[in-house]
C-alpha cells in the first residue's frame, strides 16, 4: 500500500495531527502500529493468554479513535503505555474480583541508560565511575561489565559466568542503582537524568 | 519500524548480540518495553503468531474504514444517477398522444407518402375512403362521415374556403392510426396510448437455405426474446421502432441484425468454421501439458467418480501460486544459509474464504514459517473453495538455481486418502 510507505518518516506527532485534521483512521492506524508489540506485550503479561490479549490490542485500538481526538497528547508512547495499563487492570476487575498483580515492575527503577563506556572525554566522570565499579560486590561488578561495557547480552552473561538468568537480570539492576548513587555521592550525575 | 524488528528479533533469535544487549539496555530504562517483553517472553506459545495476526487485523482495518468513506461517495452518486434516471423515464412516459406528421399529400387526392417512403393510395370508394398500401388490397377504410365530409368539401372548395378538419380512426393492419383530414393534407398521426408495442417477425435459415427451429432470438442487451418455431419463423415484440436483434444458435456464429417495428426479416446463419482443439485447461489459462508444474493431478475417470465433494478448488491454488510467484520474499537468513525444504501444514478457511488459524506441523524454518503465514494472509481469497473446513497442504521452498529466483510453491495434501490410485 504507496499509504504505508509515505508514513514511514513521519513522527508520531504528524500522524496524529494527519489523523485529527481529516478522520482518516489509516494515520491512526499507522502510528499504532509501530507501539502494537509493546501493547501486546503488555496484554499479554497482564492477561496472560494470547487470545485475550490480541483482542485488548483491538479493542483498546477502537477506544483510541475517540480519545485520541478528545485528549491533548504529550508524548503517545507514553500515553498509550497508561492507556494499555489501565485497560488490562479494568479487565482484570471485571474478570475476578482478586486483583493480583505482580509487584516485581515497582521495585524497578527507570532511569536512562547511562553509557557506562569509557569515552575520554570526562577524566573525572572516567575516574569516579571506575571507582565505583570496583566498589561494586563481585557478582555486581561482574554482571555489570559484562553487560554494560562487553555489551552482551542477558543470555551470554548467563553463559560466561553461569549465573542463572534471574541473577544476572538482579545483579545488573540492582548494581546499576549502586552505581548510579555511588557516583551521585562522589557528585558526580548520570547522564541524561534531566 | 526499527524497534519492532529488533523485538521480533530478539523473540525469535537466540538473544545473544549487540542488538539483544541494547533492547535489553532499553528496557532497563523503558518500563514499557520491560513489561512488553516480559508478557512477550513469559507467555506460553509463539508471540510472532499473534504479532502478525495484529498485523494483519489492523491493516485491515485501515483498509475497512477508507472502503467505508468511499462506500459512502458510492450511495451518494447511485443514489443521484438512479434519481435523475427515475426523473428521466417519468418525463418520457408523460407524453401519450405526439402528433408528428408521418405523411402528406403527394398530390392533390392521388396518394400519401408514409415517412418511410411508403405509398398509400386513396381512393375514393362508395361512401368510404379506402386507403390501400403499396398497391395492394385495401387494408382499411375510414368511417363513413369522414368520407362524405371529404367529398362535400371537394365540391365546396370552389366557392368557400372553409378549412375544416376532421379527425377519424383508421385501422391498418395490426396499428391504429389516429388521421386527420384538412382541406389539402391527410395526416396520419399515432397514437403511442393505444398502439401496441412493434412487432417485428422473420425467418432464420442456415447456409443451404434450410428452415432452423430453436434460434433464438434476443433483443440485443435485454432478456427480451423468442425462438423460431418449427418453420423457422418468429415473431417478437420489441421496445419501442427500432431495435437490434441477436440470433443464437450452437454450433453456428452468432447473427446480428437492425430492424425496424413492422418489418419482415429473413436472416441466414452460417456454420461455424473452427473446430475445439485439445487443450489442458488448468483454471483459466490454458498451458501444455509439459509446462504445469505442481498442481495438476492425473486421475482416472473412475477416481473422479469415488470422490465426494471438492473442498479445495484447484483453481484457488494456482491463484495462490501465482500470488506467491510475485510476493514471495525468501528470507535472507535462509537464502544466505541455502536453506530450502518442505513445510506441512494445515489452516481453515473463515467465512471471507481467507486463510486462518494456521497450524504448522512440520518445517526446516522458523522464517520460512512466518513468510508462509505472512502470504496465506496477505494473498488472494480462496473463493472457490469450501469454507469452514481444515485443508492440510505442504510448501516447498525452493532456492532456484543458477539465477533462477526462489519460489514457494503450495500442494493440497488429503488427510486420509491417497491420491493417484491409478
Amino acid at each position: 500500500m504507496d499509504v504505508n510507505q509515505v508514513q514511514g518518516n513521519r513522527t508520531d506527532e504528524e500522524l496524529l495531527h494527519k489523523y485529527c485534521a481529516g478522520g482518516e483512521l489509516v494515520y491512526l492506524v499507522e502510528v499504532y502500529k509501530r507501539y502494537m508489540p509493546l501493547v501486546y506485550g503488555v496484554a499479554l503479561k497482564y492477561l496472560k493468554r494470547s487470545e485475550d490479549a490480541q483482542d485488548v490490542v483491538m479493542q483498546l485500538f477502537e477506544e483510541l479513535i475517540g480519545k485520541v481526538k478528545e485528549t491533548k497528547i504529550e508524548s503517545f508512547k507514553a500515553w498509550l503505555y497508561t492507556c494499555v495499563r489501565n485497560y488490562c487492570l479494568m479487565e482484570l476487575r471485571k474478570r475476578s474480583r482478586n486483583l493480583s498483580v505482580s509487584l516485581d515492575d515497582s521495585f524497578m527503577e527507570f532511569c536512562d541508560d547511562f553509557h557506562l563506556t569509557i569515552t575520554g572525554e570526562d577524566e573525572e566522570r572516567e575516574r569516579a565511575l571506575q571507582e565505583c565499579i570496583e566498589a561494586l560486590p563481585e557478582k555486581q561488578r561482574i554482571s555489570v561489565n559484562h553487560f554494560f561495557l562487553d555489551e552482551l547480552s542477558y543470555k551470554e552473561v548467563e553463559e560466561r559466568t553461569g549465573f542463572s538468568l534471574k541473577m544476572v537480570k538482579s545483579f545488573i539492576q540492582n548494581g546499576k542503582r549502586n552505581l548510579k548513587m555511588c557516583l551521585e555521592r562522589k557528585g558526580i550525575r548520570s547522564y541524561g537524568t534531566e | 519500524m526499527g524497534r519492532n524488528d529488533d523485538i521480533k528479533e530478539y523473540l525469535r533469535g537466540s538473544r545473544k548480540g549487540g542488538s539483544a544487549n541494547r533492547l535489553e539496555r532499553e528496557a532497563l530504562s523503558d518500563p514499557f518495553l520491560f513489561e512488553a517483553l516480559e508478557g512477550l517472553m513469559t507467555t506460553p506459545g509463539d508471540p510472532m503468531d499473534g504479532l502478525i495476526r495484529l498485523e494483519r487485523q489492523l491493516e485491515e482495518r485501515a483498509r475497512l474504514s477508507r472502503k467505508k468513506r468511499w462506500g459512502w461517495l458510492y450511495m451518494a452518486a447511485s443514489i443521484l444517477v438512479l434519481a435523475i434516471c427515475g426523473t428521466l423515464w417519468y418525463v418520457q412516459s408523460e407524453d401519450k398522444f405526439t402528433e408528428p406528421v408521418i405523411a402528406q399529400l403527394s398530390s392533390p387526392s392521388r396518394g400519401i407518402i408514409l415517412e418511410d417512403g411508403q405509398q398509400i393510395e386513396v381512393g375514393r370508394k362508395e361512401n368510404s375512403v379506402a386507403i390501400g398500401l403499396g398497391g395492394k388490397d385495401s387494408l382499411g377504410k375510414i368511417e363513413s362521415p369522414l368520407a362524405e365530409e371529404y367529398q362535400r368539401q371537394k365540391q365546396n372548395t370552389t366557392r368557400e374556403n372553409k378549412v375544416v378538419e376532421t379527425m377519424g380512426i383508421i385501422e391498418m393492419a395490426d396499428e391504429v392510426q389516429g388521421v386527420s383530414v384538412k382541406r389539402d393534407s391527410i395526416l396520419l398521426m399515432k397514437s403511442k396510448a393505444s398502439i401496441p408495442e412493434n412487432v417485428v417477425e422473420g425467418t432464420v435459415v442456415d447456409e443451404a437455405g434450410n428452415l432452423l427451429p430453436g434460434v433464438t432470438v434476443m433483443v440485443t442487451g435485454t432478456s427480451l426474446g423468442v425462438a423460431t418455431n418449427a418453420e423457422g419463423r418468429f415473431r417478437l415484440t420489441i421496445p419501442g421502432t427500432k431495435a437490434h436483434l441477436t440470433f443464437n444458435f450452437i454450433g453456428m456464429k452468432s447473427q446480428g441484425c437492425d430492424v425496424k417495428a413492422g418489418e419482415q426479416v429473413r436472416i441466414k446463419m452460417e456454420n461455424v468454421q473452427e473446430r475445439l482443439d485439445e487443450v489442458v485447461v488448468t483454471g483459466y489459462s490454458m498451458v501444455k501439458k509439459q509446462i504445469v508444474a505442481g498442481a495438476v493431478t492425473t486421475m482416472k475417470a473412475s477416481a473422479l467418480e469415488d470422490k465426494t465433494d471438492v473442498v479445495v478448488a484447484p483453481l484457488d491454488v494456482i491463484r495462490f501460486n501465482q500470488y506467491v510467484e510475485k510476493a514471495l520474499q525468501y528470507p535472507k537468513e535462509d537464502l544466505d544459509k541455502n536453506n530450502e525444504g518442505v513445510i506441512s501444514f494445515s489452516f481453515d478457511l473463515n467465512k471471507k474464504n481467507t486463510p486462518s488459524r494456521i497450524r504448522i506441523q512440520d518445517s526446516f524454518s522458523k522464517e520460512c514459517n512466518k513468510e508462509l503465514i505472512r502470504l496465506l494472509s496477505q494473498g488472494p481469497k480462496w473463493e472457490n473453495s469450501r469454507s469452514g473446513i481444515r485443508i492440510h497442504a505442504t510448501v516447498r521452498f525452493i532456492i532456484g538455481k543458477d539465477g533462477e529466483k526462489p519460489k514457494a510453491v503450495l500442494s493440497i495434501v488429503e488427510p486420509e486418502k491417497k491420491i493417484g490410485q491409478d
